[in-house]
């Protein structure tokens, strides 16, 4: 058996039935493409969902929600514990008018302390962040999202101008970082961070603050510390015991866990489609196959007379059904490749290329070939030379 | 070079009971000779080829190839017998479509062990001896009849075989191609060549040296043997 020429001799056979060879390969092309983004795009993904829940939860914090949280009760938490060594306050304020000279957007508010740029993990690409001393004054002094900033001012900078927020009046002293749109789909470079002081005197009338973030020394211990945060605030809120609490935490593991959670269900779903694409693939490329072999009953003969064995007819159907489905494959590939590039692009997504993947994706486009070609494979093999020479 | 002894063969034919294609058929050709097996249709020319080409199996008798019993070769061992020593050229030519005249008579080389080169080369050289030697790249489709019957018989000399099966070669011919094919295969015979020829046409079968008769699944010596 001449395996080189039977090789060459399955590529003309795909070359020259181009209608079939693309019925053949659009499965296969569907299936690999869909593993291949998923291998180069998967770990961006993931890691963009690393970097959001980072954002909101870093090692080592802890999320306070409640509707009756007070700044003092933070401080109350942080004196008791001494492994709390950062905490910020979030009041979020929701969306609300910003107008500069007559321009005005609708813009998400929300009220920080100063170190917030830590605490939450934002800085500021232009102008300055607030001072303790912006708090303590409740100074209206305003940080905005860049595209805020372009909607308002244009192409202008916008540190040292002056905006309204429900018609109060505000310096704009910095420009947020930009970070995107979050994973409840805001867009945070639309927002407007202002001093808590400065919402909750001006804005909201209110001395509560919805929100805080605690971050504690030991990263490993956050569960046990959220329960002794748990503690100091039912006594302050004066929570019986069995009673509920009014308030909720959620640690940074609980939120590691949840971003796993999420991180295992994508690659589950992208595995799964692949899976369900390449087996419709193999049925297609079986069953065009068992015809392919029903229309070349005399060709299978003709080569048994001239001394083909069973088994090298065999080997003939089932490297073509492979030639085929590796030939797809490579260009599924090459799809892949292109729709990674244009969804990374278009959601701003990392691109990392992934070795094993590529050979996952090829590996299953033989495979399918295989799967594929044995039955076609089989019946060609067992024809009876007379009768298919007749 | 073939010695087969009391052959039989036998159909079921679904209602009909069974048929007896072939009786205790003894029947030999020697190397050299050019023989012609001349009977009406279902006279069982066929399938006694289909045996002699390893295509088919007797029911009872002894098969002699080249000197070896073929009764209990395995299917592995009957292809390669059969790529090794018969070439066949049928009556409906059998070429594979869309694949030049030089990859046609390739074909049997790629079953066994040769190297890329030979396979070229002997290709090449058959197709000459069927004085195709302007066609090598083209398609059946693009051949004459006779032309295509060629090819064929190029493809069943190409691996040298001890013996060439040649079934109603003529049958799908006009008078002048099938006066030219029987011409080509008295040439090889000439130069060597094994042939064994079956045929319904008693004119065709004038051109072999030796006729045999089958009726009726036995076989008849011609009394006449024609000179060569």
């Amino acid at each position: 058996m001449n395996y080189q020429r039977l090789l060459t001799g399955s590529l003309r056979n795909l070359a020259r039935f181009k209608l079939r060879s693309f019925f053949m390969s659009i499965g296969v092309i569907l299936g690999v493409a869909t593993l291949v983004v998923g291998s180069t795009l998967g770990s961006g993904a993931e890691q963009k969902i690393t970097d959001q829940i980072n954002r909101m939860f870093g090692p080592g914090t802890i999320f306070i929600a409640s509707n009756e949280l007070k700044a003092p009760d933070l401080e109350a938490v942080a004196d008791e514990l001494d492994q709390v060594i950062e905490f910020g306050p979030r009041m979020m304020l929701g969306e609300k008018e910003i107008s500069s000279a007559g321009v005005s957007a609708q813009a998400g508010v929300a009220g920080y302390s100063a170190n917030a740029e830590y605490v939450w993990n934002r800085t500021v690409t232009d102008g300055r962040f607030f001072t303790d001393r912006d708090i303590d004054r409740s100074a209206r002094v305003a940080l905005i999202g860049n595209k805020l900033e372009a909607e308002l001012f244009g192409g202008n900078s916008a540190v040292g101008e002056e905006i309204l927020v429900d018609s109060v009046p505000f310096e704009v002293v910095g420009i947020l970082e930009p970070i995107g749109i979050d994973p409840h789909g805001e867009d945070r470079d639309m927002e407007v961070y202002v001093p808590y002081s400065t919402a909750q005197r001006r804005l909201a009338n209110t001395d509560l603050v919805g929100m805080a973030k605690f971050v504690v020394r030991d990263a490993d211990r956050v569960e046990e510390d959220a329960e002794e945060i748990a503690a100091v605030l039912r006594e302050r809120f004066s929570i019986a015991e069995g009673e509920r609490d009014s308030f909720q935490l959620y640690t940074s593991k609980f939120a590691d866990a949840s971003a796993n959670r999420m991180k295992r269900m994508l690659k589950v779903y992208v595995a799964l489609a692949a899976a369900v694409v390449l087996l419709v693939a193999a049925v297609v490329i079986a069953s065009i196959m068992l015809i392919v072999v029903r229309e070349r009953i005399a060709e299978v003969g003709l080569r048994k007379a001239v001394g083909a064995t069973a088994g090298s007819i065999a080997t003939q159907f089932l490297w073509e059904a492979t030639t085929v489905s590796l030939v797809s494959g490579i260009l599924g590939m090459a799809v892949g490749f292109g729709a990674a590039v244009a969804f990374a692009k278009l959601y701003d997504i990392p691109m990392q290329l992934q070795p094993l993947g590529v050979c996952i994706a090829l590996g299953a486009s033989v495979v399918v070939g295989i799967v594929s070609g044995i039955l076609p494979a089989r019946r060609a093999a067992r024809l009876n030379p007379i009768e298919a020479l007749r | 070079m073939i010695n087969v002894r009391k052959l039989c063969k036998s159909f079921q034919r679904p209602g009909e009971g069974v048929l007896q294609v072939l009786r205790d058929v003894d029947f030999s050709v020697d190397e050299g000779e050019f023989v012609a097996i001349v009977g009406a249709s279902g006279s069982g020319k066929t399938t006694l080829m289909n045996i002699l080409g390893l295509l088919d199996r007797p029911d009872s008798g002894d098969y002699e190839l080249q000197g070896r019993t073929v009764e209990n070769l395995s299917p592995e061992q009957r292809a390669h017998l059969r790529n090794e020593t018969i070439g066949f050229v049928f009556q409906q030519f059998h070429l594979l479509p869309r694949t030049t005249a030089t990859e046609n008579v390739e074909l049997p080389l790629l079953y066994s062990t040769q190297t890329d080169m030979d396979i070229s080369r002997k290709a090449r050289e058959a197709l000459c001896r069927v004085g195709l030697e302007e066609r090598l790249t083209h398609y059946p489709s693009e051949l004459s009849g006779g032309q295509q019957q060629r090819v064929a018989i190029a493809r069943a000399l190409v691996n040298d075989p001890g013996i060439i099966l040649a079934d109603e070669p003529t049958g799908n011919l006009d008078r002048a191609s099938g006066s030219q094919i029987m011409d080509l295969f008295g040439e090889l015979n000439r130069n060597g060549s094994t042939i064994l020829l079956i045929t319904h046409d008693e004119t065709v079968a004038r051109s072999a040296s030796r006729t045999v008769r089958i009726t009726d699944g036995q076989l008849h010596e011609a009394l006449v043997r024609k000179a060569s």
